[in-house]
């Protein structure tokens, strides 16, 4: 704290943007990480319910059940939409036979819509991190610099440059430096990993819309 | 709909725990600074009078008296060098021979042999003595304050006042934390030491005008506080001190 204190004008504003940099991180960071957990374990148990379940009217009733589950969402958009075609063939003659060309082709349009907006969502504030681990520590090394040359000025005008002079500067300069990599090497970390699971569950999200879509086709499209 | 009844916690709930945590690790960190401050464990410091320590004799193989002790006597050095010369041999060489009617003679060689052995016994004992009260003598007069040296001292011996022990101390500390930006900066200080042991007053009476130095100056006398022996005679002690790159000096 001493050495925060006796930091130049230009290096406090560093450390603070730094500080700034990292609070956002984890705050980023513990937000994704329960996100990211939820819709798995949601997911896992969705999947159980839906290969078990005997009638989509079934699952759609239980799907309060999933809320963190992106594939609920996906069910609940195809599902709705199925509903509103179902009813159109309603007014014409079968409700249970809805037309291939058009009928399929408007679920799938509204499971990718789904999909996207599941993936915006699940994607949402990574950016940050990505920004933060890229440039946190640049700004580190411009307050190291910065410090630095501010410690030289003063070297030069006290005269004297034994290690009793120029170290403390120089110490005071590196803690610029050390705190951009602190705030920089988690969000890197976190990063990566929440791309990695946030691919994982793009990766159900389309399995899910293809056996949907499958299923739709098997029991509802007309011939 | 699900979109609309999702219970996250919400961003702005773990952006304040990352500020909690963050806080916790900034205390933790400063906790352990302040811990972490390198405290020398404190020796009892004990100054040896060099110009009056006894100097080894060479004849006795042990610290020569002071100058009012007599010299030991030769008595022990002389044991068994008389031993040798003792009657004791005398009646096998010359027995008179016994006259009939006379009492058997009393053998008077091994009896003077007898009583020259124990007056030799006498002597070395009383020798002995001499040199035990000699010796004593001579830690008398040196001086019977066993607190010479010592920071509990009266402060009259020489190189061994409690001025010199504070000067030691904060010398050592001011050697640990020293900075400056200046040439040859200096700077004097009054302390004041309370009976307790812990700096009451402290004033700088001169800056250096170098504020590096003073502020090493500052933390020097803070860290030398922490571990002062108390002023004699429970009083307090104060002095000024003049310090400077190369050290602390009385001025």
């Amino acid at each position: 704290m001493g050495m925060f204190a006796s930091t130049g004008l230009v290096v406090k504003i560093v450390l603070i943007v730094l500080l700034y940099f990292s609070v956002v991180s984890w705050g980023i960071i513990f937000y994704k990480l329960l996100q990211v957990y939820r819709a798995n374990g949601a997911s896992q148990r969705f999947m159980e319910f839906f290969y078990k379940a005997k009638s989509f009217d079934a699952i759609g009733s239980q799907l309060d059940r999933f809320e963190n589950s992106p594939l609920a969402v996906l069910f609940q958009d195809g599902y709705n939409e199925l509903k509103k075609l179902r009813g159109k063939a309603d007014e014409k003659a079968d409700p249970n036979v809805i037309s291939t060309d058009l009928g399929i082709d408007n679920i799938a349009r509204s499971l990718r819509r789904a999909t996207t907006s599941e993936i915006t969502r699940l994607e949402k504030y990574l950016t940050f991190l990505a920004t933060t681990g890229a440039t946190a520590p640049f700004i580190g090394l411009f307050g190291t610099v910065w410090g630095i040359m501010s410690a030289f000025e003063k070297i030069g005008q006290s005269g004297s440059a034994s290690l009793a002079v120029v170290a403390p500067g120089i110490a005071e300069a590196l803690i610029a430096t050390a705190i951009g990599l602190v705030a920089a090497i988690p969000a890197v970390m976190g990063y990566n990993h929440f791309q990695q699971k946030i691919r994982v569950l793009i990766s159900d999200m389309d399995s899910f819309s293809t056996e949907f879509l499958n299923i739709v086709q098997r029991n509802f499209a007309g011939r | 709909m699900i979109r609309q009844t999702r219970r996250y916690p919400g961003p702005a709930g773990m952006f304040a725990l990352s500020f909690l945590c963050h806080l916790v690790v900034c205390a933790l960190i400063i906790w352990f600074n302040e811990a972490a401050v390198f405290t020398p464990s404190e020796e009892p410091v004990t100054y040896v009078d060099l110009a009056t320590l006894p100097v080894a004799s060479p004849q006795a193989g042990t610290p020569a008296p002071a100058e009012s002790t007599p010299a030991p006597p030769a008595a022990p050095t002389a044991v068994p060098h008389a031993a040798m010369v003792l009657p004791s041999a005398k009646p096998k060489v010359t027995p008179p021979p016994p006259e009939k009617g006379k009492t058997a003679p009393q053998k008077p060689g091994a009896e003077e042999g007898k009583d020259f052995s124990e007056r030799m016994k006498d002597l070395q004992r009383k020798a002995e003595e001499r040199q035990l009260e000699a010796a004593v003598a001579g830690l008398k007069n040196r001086g019977g304050n066993r607190t010479v040296g010592m920071p509990g001292a009266k402060g009259t011996q020489a190189g061994s006042d409690y001025g010199s022990y504070l000067q030691s101390r904060l010398r050592d500390a001011f050697r640990d934390v020293i900075a400056f930006q200046s040439g040859t900066p200096q700077t004097l200080v009054r302390i004041k030491i309370a009976p307790d042991g812990h700096i009451s007053d402290y004033r700088v009476e001169k800056r250096s005008g170098d504020p590096v130095f003073d502020d090493a100056v500052s933390r020097a006398v803070t860290l030398a506080g922490r571990t002062l022996k108390p002023p004699p005679n429970g009083q307090s002690f104060e002095r000024v001190f003049r310090f400077k790159p190369e050290g602390v000096a009385l001025p």
